[in-house]
């Protein structure tokens, strides 16, 4: 049982970990938490079942899904964070929650407030080890999470737009008076925060093959954790943290007493804060050497 | 000018004020506290649009003492706390009678409110034992009673697995209704029927909003039970039973009420999950055939999608609107009917019901306000319910 569970907790992890990496980059290069981060991961799949819906073939569908999200987030930004002064700490924040409580509501309006079930697309097999049991949908989470990890961590140390990306979370009035074009590099990594968070949602909708307007709501709270833990705008971290917090959640629901297991992962979240209070890797993208 | 312009809407103000009540008369109100959104949401919208039947029904029909019956829906949002406004928002429409809540849950709020309201109020789905006995005698039910059923759920699934001996909890945390089922009113019923509780202390319980169940499947295949009770609400079983498909962990199941829905049985697959309503779909019965065409045609046009079978609930949101109609037919209510004696009529109909003919059921009220119904048991097989 105890190697199932690990397993267990080790592919739910996958998922924070996929949600966390996106939400890190965004707060990572503007310094504003993205509240709108786990709306536009429920919008993902809504837009695939929509599509599904309208005779799209689902492979297509699953890529616009994330398409589509991408670029919600692009809009996030230009009507949520572009026209909030800098200074305006607290702007991006309501702007930015604001924009996903609208999503939520077009959602609502659409589809209503109960899950439908979500068609089965990538009919990957589960595989068994011993007793163990490793689901196909998971495996490829856990697989992607960590190729984007190590994507991220070259794209931000070894091209030219990790650069930028570094110099503007550095100093913003800095990297644009050296020539950096800001508001391009800004919308990018909107635009790449939003993929993730629209393919961690289609990874949800096909693993449990069940969507709803407030799938996202449970994740929210739970990536906010990850990205404090893991070290505010750090990727290695947001990866780490969201593993370890699903492995967490997975035994203490496993083996603490019945109905103590969310006290016990909050607990065990404040313990991490009081041992490491800058997180588990701590430096984040701006503090790194340009 | 301004004057001119108060005088005139002084005049349209008065005239409204004149001609509301008057308009207002010429129906008779129901309440309905429902719960239309929320994540009882599949429950409400399906119950609202059975309700509408026999509504539309008794309207076609002529109506009650020559007047029409109007719903006044107020949402509950699937809320305890909501279910409270809801109730008082009724009661202060003047409202012959209330149906609803669905959801126990909601029942233990809203009950005690209409009690003390003095509002006659129906509940179509809630079914944990003594609840009506509590909130004498303004409040009933008729939908059914847990601790019959579940009886006649084991000793259908005993008969099918005589080897069985042992049983498993699982229970959405959350879930007034399921807790009550899964701590007081099935452990009677399991150790009445000779099997063992693995872990009546211990029940493994399901955080809220849970999409992941792999562990607690895992955690309940690991107590090795010959027979799992799953004490989910409608949405979270799905997720259950699916990841049980997943993990094959094929023990067979079974379930409170609620569950005997097309989606539940195609995410149940080749599991065998039981499950037991006073409700049969499939019955022969020409009012009930009737009753489950128009329900279909319905649900096909405003809610696509979703389960087109009606459950227990929607029978029993059939039958409640039947039997106020009857009350206030037999009582004589017309709108110029004061609501405080349209109300105490109805209660004392209600209070005395005996051998009403329902859905392929014969309705009789307990002197605690509950009906009491024949149960049909069902087990899924191969993705479909089969009654037993």
């Amino acid at each position: 049982m105890f190697t199932q569970q690990l397993v267990n907790g080790l592919m739910l992890g996958s998922v924070y970990a996929l949600i966390g990496i996106g939400y890190t980059l965004v707060f990572g290069v503007l310094r504003m938490l993205n509240l709108a981060h786990a709306y536009i991961f429920t919008s993902a799949p809504f837009i695939t079942f929509a599509l599904i819906g309208a005779s799209v073939s689902p492979m297509l569908a699953l890529f616009l899904g994330v398409v589509g999200a991408a670029f919600l987030g692009v809009l996030l930004y230009l009507v949520a964070f572009k026209p909030i002064p800098p200074e305006h700490a607290l702007g991006g924040f309501v702007a930015s929650l604001s924009f996903g409580i609208i999503i939520q509501v077009v959602i609502v309006n659409f589809y209503g407030s109960q899950p439908k079930k979500f068609p089965t697309i990538l009919n990957l097999p589960d595989f068994n080890l011993g007793n163990v049991i490793l689901s196909g949908v998971q495996i490829g989470s856990l697989c992607i999470s960590a190729s984007l990890m190590i994507g991220l961590l070259y794209l931000i140390k070894s091209t030219r737009f990790g650069r930028n990306i570094r110099a503007i979370a550095q100093n913003q009035m800095a990297a644009s008076l050296l020539g950096v074009a800001v508001p391009a590099a800004v919308l990018l990594v909107f635009f790449m925060s939003s993929a993730l968070a629209g393919l961690a949602g289609l990874m949800v909708a096909m693993r449990f093959e069940s969507i709803g307007a407030f799938m996202g709501d449970m994740y929210a709270i739970k990536a906010l954790a990850i990205i404090i833990i893991g070290g505010l705008g750090d990727v290695r971290g947001a990866v780490f943290a969201g593993l370890l917090l699903g492995v967490c959640e997975v035994m203490f629901q496993a083996y603490a007493p019945p109905g103590w297991s969310e006290a016990f992962i909050w607990l065990f979240l404040i313990g991490v804060f009081l041992v490491r209070p800058e997180g588990i890797f701590g430096v984040g993208i701006k503090t790194r050497e340009i | 000018m301004n004057q001119k312009r108060l005088f005139l809407a002084g005049l349209v103000l008065g005239f409204t004020a004149v001609i509301q009540p008057v308009l207002a008369q010429q129906s008779i109100k129901i309440g309905v506290n429902v719960e239309r959104t929320g994540v009882a949401s599949s429950y409400g919208t399906h119950m609202l649009i059975a309700a509408q039947i026999a509504l539309d029904e008794v309207n076609r029909a002529g109506g009650v003492n020559g007047a029409q019956i109007e719903f006044v829906i107020e949402d509950n949002r699937s809320s305890p706390e909501q279910a409270v406004i809801a109730t008082r928002n009724i009661d202060r429409l003047g409202v012959a009678a209330m149906l609803g809540p669905i959801q126990t849950s909601q029942c233990r709020t809203a009950f005690p409110a209409a009690n003390r309201a003095g509002l006659v109020s129906i509940s179509p789905g809630s079914a944990a034992p003594g609840l009506t006995a509590q909130n004498r005698p303004w409040t009933f039910r008729i939908a059914a009673i847990d601790s019959l059923i579940v009886e006649e759920v084991i000793s259908g699934l005993k008969r099918n697995n005589p080897n069985v001996k042992t049983v498993a909890i699982a229970v959405d945390t959350r879930d007034a209704y399921n807790q009550f089922l899964v701590k007081t009113v099935a452990p009677a019923a399991i150790e009445k029927s000779g099997l063992t509780i693995l872990n009546k202390d211990q029940l493994v319980e399901m955080a809220p909003d849970t999409t992941d169940f792999s562990v607690f499947i895992t955690k309940l295949k690991a107590m090795n039970p010959d027979v799992v009770l799953l004490g989910a609400g409608f949405d979270p079983a799905h997720g259950f039973l699916r990841e049980a498909n997943r993990q094959r962990f094929n023990v067979p199941m079974f379930a409170g009420q609620g569950y005997i829905t097309t989606s539940m049985a195609t995410a149940a697959n080749d599991l065998q999950l039981w499950a037991g309503q006073p409700f049969d779909p499939e019955s022969p019965e020409a009012n009930v055939k009737k009753f489950v065409a128009e329900f279909k045609t319905r649900v096909e046009k405003e809610l696509p999608g979703q389960y087109v079978s009606p459950t227990y609930i929607d029978a029993s949101a059939y039958e409640s609107i039947h039997v106020l109609a009857d009350a206030m037919r037999a009582s004589k209510i017309t709108p110029s009917t004061d609501p405080k004696l349209a109300r105490e009529q109805i209660r004392s109909y209600l209070a005395s019901l005996k051998g009403y003919q329902g859905l392929g059921n014969v309705i009789n009220m307990n002197q605690e306000g509950d009906t009491v119904k024949t149960t049909m048991v069902y087990r899924v097989r191969a993705g479909k319910w089969v009654k037993q």
